[in-house]
């Protein structure tokens, strides 16, 4: 039996590195990004940078620090640490889900020279994928790529764009060019906010991650020269659906850390805060849910070390990610609301850190694969069907 | 003697022990409401299956510890909970015990027979007034000369009914005063006089249950295991490897039970398709399979902290009461889809319903656990 895998001692450094970080720059703003709806990601990624706290995975080539995935997981769990669901879920955006679109791409291409600025923290990249009658069904998706010689010409409407007010690039999945079968019919284009005939439309107000700049982006027969296909021509829903696989590891690190907080925290508030003449810590409904909590969190970051493992060692992990995912994020907003419980009252406020956690986490179950789709990749991986 | 080379021999062996001795029996041991254990054991015995653990010192090839639990993950899978439950009691709980804090001189005899199948231990802590509150035991001992003197009646114990010897755990008797008695763990033969058995019949893994009553039996003061006053202490030091040997077993018989499920929700046709088409099973089946895989990975991340000698205590107690659960569930749901055969005596999923509902309770109940956890977080 292969020992499950551990982060190293360099890594574990390399972690002290991140929290510094984010509790310097970024713990002290969280109040004020909710209050005007915007995280500073370019200002912070370029400080992340350099600090030497981006572009781990990437190679040297592309501006990267040649080293692996194993240390995204680390920042990702101390992202999730941070009590501000839009700052990880921005960074992973660009970091996670793009960037590595990015690097499939040949050298000298548009999509390697973005990367190069985008591990500098000089461009944001953001993706825009799901679509009015579009979200887990991305066969419905009806932005469409067409030949436009000498290029392509793109048109429709994504939903929910994250970033997508201050976003330099988006990477935006659409069917086309051509009338392919799915799923061979879809390409992934890479648009910069700028060029004529990309809208904005208004600012969305959602529910959770209210630092984060969510809009509409229209996209009106924008021209796309070739050298902004992402992967080949037909290819782009399968290149999306691999890079979904290792993204959702990252995501389900970053929830599981985010649970452990909202444990320790309750469990912290829990024995300050005295009922009945003894701390609720002592009341044994409530340790015994937070035990139960503190287990499954044990459980949730155990599962996400063996995906990660298995995806360093080259072996196939959709199921383990699709698991992963689904235990972290389902975890996550049940550690919210325990929480809420514990805090009470307090936690109902506006502006309490666990009430804009309560709301931040909920969008884990539906973003990169909802928890429906992660009980329907995994029972049909395994023959359930 | 049998040896093995490699583990995969070990595990192959382990299989066709399953495949071809319990399978055919198991039905019949299991109307009968008893197994015979002593037989059992010495075919596991002659087939090399119990001593490759031992040290060399006492007869066995000194493999790791890893080797037993692959086995009982096979024992698991077989379906037979009341076989894995006794093998996991002897080999993984109570000889480990007896190999730290048994003197040389005693247990030299018992393990070398052990390895050939010609000994079976348990351990005896639980009593009618103390389960979980071991402190509330009423089995005393007292000094009798060179040796002690012990008293009392232990309930639940695993492998009772055919041990050879037993652990038996006893309060000083001329210790009181104190909220915690002072305790001993005694390692008693079974042909002591004074001690009577009596087996207990029970709603899951049937006919290795019994009861024992001690009536003055004498046991020389060599078999106080890590000397007089141990006891307790000897009970915590081992809680966390009794514990993940638990949630090994947990894990292995509900990866059985969602293989099962799988096999029939593919095989069973209703409204003119497969059950393995609805949606809601099929996400059931799922959620489950996602909280097997985790549980699988944390008892991964356990033994090898067992092997590196590191403190898993908190993921121990976490381990084992996922299992537990889990065990409830997965049983649970493939008694929901084999439907009203699987109501029948007999099925696969009644006795998976009945055996599995142990594991919540042995080895510390799901309950002890999660104070467990709780007193390591602040409470």
């Amino acid at each position: 039996m292969t020992p499950l895998f551990a982060f190293d001692a360099v890594q574990e450094a390399f972690r002290a590195e991140c929290r510094r970080f984010l509790q310097a720059r970024a713990l002290p703003h969280i109040e004020g990004w909710e209050r005007e709806g915007r995280i500073p990601f370019r200002e912070l990624l370029k400080e992340m940078a350099a600090e030497g706290l981006l572009g781990m995975r990437f190679s040297g080539a592309c501006g990267g620090q040649g080293k692996d995935i194993a240390w995204h997981a680390v920042l990702a769990e101390e992202l999730g640490r941070i009590p501000c669901g839009g700052l990880g879920m921005g960074i992973t955006i660009h970091h996670d889900m793009v960037a590595p679109l990015l690097e499939s791409c040949g050298p000298g291409s548009v999509g390697r020279q973005a990367l190069a600025r985008a591990l500098r923290g000089e461009c944001l990249l953001a993706h825009a994928v799901s679509e009015a009658g579009a979200g887990s069904d991305l066969g419905a998706i009806r932005t469409r790529l067409d030949a436009s010689a000498p290029g392509f010409r793109l048109t429709g409407r994504k939903a929910f764009v994250s970033m997508g007010v201050q976003a330099d690039w988006y990477c935006v999945l659409a069917q086309g060019p051509g009338a392919g079968r799915f799923p061979l019919n879809m390409t992934l284009a890479l648009v910069p906010r700028g060029a004529p005939g990309v809208r904005l439309h208004p600012r969305l107000a959602t529910l959770g991650h209210r630092s984060m700049d969510v809009c509409d982006v229209e996209f009106e027969g924008v021209e796309i020269p070739e050298g902004h296909i992402l992967g080949a021509q037909g290819m782009g829903y399968l290149v999306q659906a691999k890079q979904f696989i290792e993204e959702r590891i990252i995501s389900a690190f970053r929830s599981t850390a985010t649970a452990f907080y909202l444990c320790e925290a309750s469990w912290a508030h829990a024995s300050r805060r005295t009922a009945f003449g003894k701390p609720l810590a002592e009341h044994q409904a409530l340790y015994f849910r937070l035990a139960e909590l503190r287990a499954r969190c044990l459980l949730s970051r155990e599962a996400n070390l063996d995906a990660l493992g298995a995806l360093l060692a080259g072996v196939n992990v959709e199921t383990r990610s699709a698991a992963c995912k689904y235990l972290s994020c389902k975890l996550v907003r049940e550690a919210a609301d325990e929480a809420v419980q514990i805090f009470a009252a307090a936690a109902y406020v506006e502006g309490h850190e666990i009430e804009r956690l309560y709301r931040d986490v909920r969008l884990l179950s539906l973003s990169t694969g909802s928890e429906e789709i992660m009980l329907h990749t995994l029972s049909a991986l395994e023959g359930m069907a | 003697m049998t040896s093995f080379n490699s583990l995969a021999a070990f595990e192959n062996a382990w299989r066709a022990f399953t495949e071809d001795f319990l399978a055919p029996r198991q039905d019949a041991w299991e109307s009968s409401g008893r197994y015979p254990l002593e037989d059992i054991y010495r075919e596991m015995g002659g087939q090399g299956l119990l001593r490759a653990t031992l040290p060399v010192a006492h007869g066995g090839d000194g493999r790791p510890a890893a080797w037993d639990f692959r086995g009982l993950e096979i024992l698991a899978s077989s379906g037979c909970g009341a076989i894995g439950m006794s093998v996991a009691t002897h080999q993984q709980i109570t000889v480990p015990l007896m190999l730290r804090f048994g003197r040389a001189a005693v247990i030299g005899g018992w393990m070398r027979s052990a390895g050939e199948g010609g000994a079976i231990f348990g351990l005896a802590l639980s009593e009618a007034q103390a389960g979980s509150d071991l402190a509330a035991m009423q089995t005393a001992y007292r000094r009798d000369g060179d040796g002690f003197l012990i008293d009392g009646a232990k309930r639940y114990v695993t492998n009772g009914g055919s041990a050879h010897a037993l652990c038996v755990l006893a309060r000083d008797a001329g210790h009181t005063g104190s909220a915690v008695p002072r305790a001993t763990l005694f390692l008693v033969p079974m042909d002591s006089p004074g001690l009577t058995r009596t087996p207990l019949a029970t709603m899951g893994n049937r006919g290795i249950t019994a009861e024992v009553a001690l009536e003055g039996v004498r046991v020389p003061a060599s078999h106080a295991l890590g000397g007089e006053g141990q006891g307790y202490f000897i009970q915590l030091s081992q809680f966390p490897r009794e514990r993940l040997v638990i949630s090994v077993r947990a894990a292995a018989i509900s990866r059985r039970q969602l293989r099962l499920a799988l096999d029939h929700c593919r095989s069973r046709t209703a409204f003119g398709t497969p059950l393995a088409s609805n949606q809601a099973l099929r996400f059931r089946y799922a959620a489950l399979s996602a909280e097997l895989g985790s549980l699988e990975c944390l008892n991964r991340r356990c033994e090898g902290m067992l092997l590196d000698q590191a403190n898993f205590t908190e993921l121990a107690a976490a381990a084992k009461w996922r299992g537990g659960r889990l065990v409830r569930e997965t049983s649970d749901f493939l008694l929901q889809v084999s439907g009203g055969r699987g109501y029948l005596e007999g099925h696969d999923a009644d006795r998976a319903y009945r055996d599995g509902r142990a594991i919540s309770i042995a080895g510390g109940t799901d309950e002890m656990m999660l104070e467990m956890i709780a007193r390591m977080n602040g409470t």
